[in-house]
């Protein structure tokens, strides 16, 4: 995924659209919106990024599961096998990005990249409802695919490369 | 001091409170539990590694008798072991209700993830507790041709299964307060710490029932007094050096935490419960009584309500700054947590479950050690003699 986060306007539509994808309730949310103020008064403006789980290719989550609940799978999500989790929270604590919510069930639930629904070839709705395509979806290893392309033309980023984590989601650098 | 029979009513009211949070949490779960997505581990993860690493650490002061062969600590013998062993199951009931789904645990075995720090301590400290019962089992026989095999592997497994306590919070990249081999070691000496101060308590109460609780005409309370005071005298140097390293250049995530605990949200915990009660307070009574007994007894138990805040400033220092996932971004505030009173009440119910179960222990089994000791007998032998041509 590719976030171009100088085209969000913090509308939030993109956090809601996920919350009635999962029939979340309001308190629980699988996309949020990191507000920063920059400059000093009267020079100020908001910088907003999106965040949610990066699906990352050395996702700390997974290393840390004891009973291998998180996993990656071959086309690159982490996901979550709820019949394994013990509810013990490692995995809430090892992400750096703090992207895990606990569930009823007490499972620490993250954004699946709508897995479902994405295999019938749909846009997740985080990026389909958004009014400014802040979020670009595809597949980064087909060279033809939007996302490339763009990731080609344009300077990317990550966030926390230092943590070793090896996220899949970029942003666009400002 | 209490009878016997107040002990046991006292420890099962202390049960009862324990038991009515444990249904109040089985009901609710997360509901009633203090634990937020900032703040996934709490009082319960606290009280687990209290738990645990109290077990451990009674089960290393006593591998200095039964692995060491220092004859002196053999009079701790089987109670040490009666007490690793209910610590470590009040540790396993504690953590029991801190997982969301405790019944998966099966998974641990059936899909088990050898690079998790979690599933590694599932086993160390599943091997060790095996290795409890098997060495309190013959120690009861007194088949000691089969507890000496068992005691070394599980001193091997001890300090493995508390050195990797550590390590389950130090492989935590995201959490720069954490992360690296200090607490492994930390936890190695605060389970020394804590084993000291919960022998002491025990062998206070056991020598005022009559028992052998003096070897070779000094008392073992005095010996396990100098080891807690060594303990703590470390664990506050191990502590100064932590804080300091942690402020030291300002490092986000680092610096911040050590500020809470200094000034911050914990600072009342780590100041007054951690840091004096826990710490100075009891090695000023160990040196300026020059432990006695029953000075060792309050210092230990003045110690152990320090530890029980130190593995919550532990716990909670970890989390409580919020992650800096973008360079630049304010951090106003830290994260909120609160106990649940539910867990409160499960760590008290733990603590009164621990006196009960010893008690029980104490009655059923004989707990008593008969150190082999020559130079003992000889001297009683001559005070006989002595006393014997005195008569004459």
């Amino acid at each position: 995924m590719l976030i171009d986060a100088s085209r969000c306007t913090g509308c939030n539509a993109c956090r809601i659209a996920c919350q009635m994808q999962w029939q979340l309730p309001p308190a629980r949310y699988y996309n949020r919106l990191e507000h920063n103020e920059k400059g000093t008064y009267p020079n100020t403006k908001w910088e907003i990024t999106p965040i949610q789980c990066m699906h990352c290719d050395n996702p700390p989550c997974r290393d840390v599961c004891p009973t291998g609940a998180t996993y990656k799978r071959t086309d690159g999500l982490v996901l979550i096998d709820g019949k394994k989790c013990i509810g013990c929270k490692y995995c809430m604590v090892a992400c750096p990005y703090g992207v895990r919510q606990i569930n009823d069930d007490g499972i620490p639930e993250k954004c699946r990249f709508c897995a479902e629904y994405i295999i019938e070839g749909k846009m997740p709705p985080c990026v389909s409802t958004c009014m400014n395509e802040v979020r670009i979806f595809g597949d980064l290893d087909d060279p033809e695919s939007k996302i490339s392309k763009l990731m080609a033309r344009k300077a990317v980023y990550q966030l926390l490369p230092e943590k070793g984590t090896r996220p899949r989601i970029f942003y666009v650098r400002k | 001091m209490f009878t016997r029979k107040q002990w046991l009513t006292i420890s099962l009211i202390l049960v009862c409170i324990g038991a009515v949070g444990a249904i109040n949490i089985l009901l609710n779960g997360e509901h009633v539990m203090g634990n937020t997505n900032q703040v996934p581990w709490g009082i319960l993860i606290a009280g687990y590694v209290f738990f645990a690493a109290s077990s451990t650490g009674v089960g290393l002061i006593s591998s200095l008798g039964h692995v060491f062969g220092i004859k002196r600590f053999e009079l701790l013998g089987k109670r040490a072991l009666l007490i690793s062993i209910i610590l470590l199951l009040c540790g396993f009931g504690v953590l029991a209700l801190e997982l969301a789904n405790p019944l998966n645990m099966i998974y641990i075995l059936l899909s088990p993830n050898i690079k998790s720090p979690i599933w590694w301590m599932g086993a160390l400290y599943g091997l060790y507790l095996l290795l409890l019962f098997a060495e309190f089992y013959y120690s009861l026989k007194e088949d000691h041709k089969k507890v000496k095999p068992i005691a070394n592997i599980a001193l091997i497994t001890k300090l493995a299964a508390v050195s990797n306590l550590g390590v389950i919070f130090g492989m935590l990249h995201s959490r720069p307060f954490w992360q690296g081999p200090y607490y492994s070691l930390y936890m190695i000496l605060t389970a020394i710490l804590s084993g000291a101060a919960i022998l002491s308590i025990a062998f206070y109460f056991v020598g005022q029932k009559g028992r052998q609780v003096v070897y070779q005409g000094e008392n073992i309370l005095i010996n396990l007094g100098k080891i807690l005071a060594g303990a703590l005298f470390i664990t506050a140097i191990f502590t100064f050096w932590k804080i300091l390293t942690s402020l030291y250049g300002g490092i986000p995530g680092k610096s911040e935490a050590a500020i809470a605990l200094l000034v911050g949200p914990l600072g009342l915990k780590f100041w007054v419960m951690e840091i004096i009660l826990g710490i100075f307070l009891p090695l000023f009574i160990l040196i300026k009584y020059s432990f006695q007994p029953q000075k060792v007894m309050f210092a230990s138990i003045l110690t152990m309500l320090g530890v029980l805040f130190m593995r919550l400033d532990f716990v909670l220092s970890g989390q409580i700054i919020p992650l800096e996932l973008i360079e630049g971004l304010q951090i106003t505030g830290y994260n909120p947590y609160v106990p649940g009173w539910s867990e409160w009440a499960l760590i008290v119910g733990a603590i009164g479950a621990t006196i009960f179960l010893y008690m029980l222990g104490e009655k059923k089994f004989n707990l008593d050690v008969i150190v082999d000791n020559h130079e003992h007998q000889e001297n009683l032998a001559s005070t006989k003699t002595t006393l014997v041509k005195v008569e004459a």
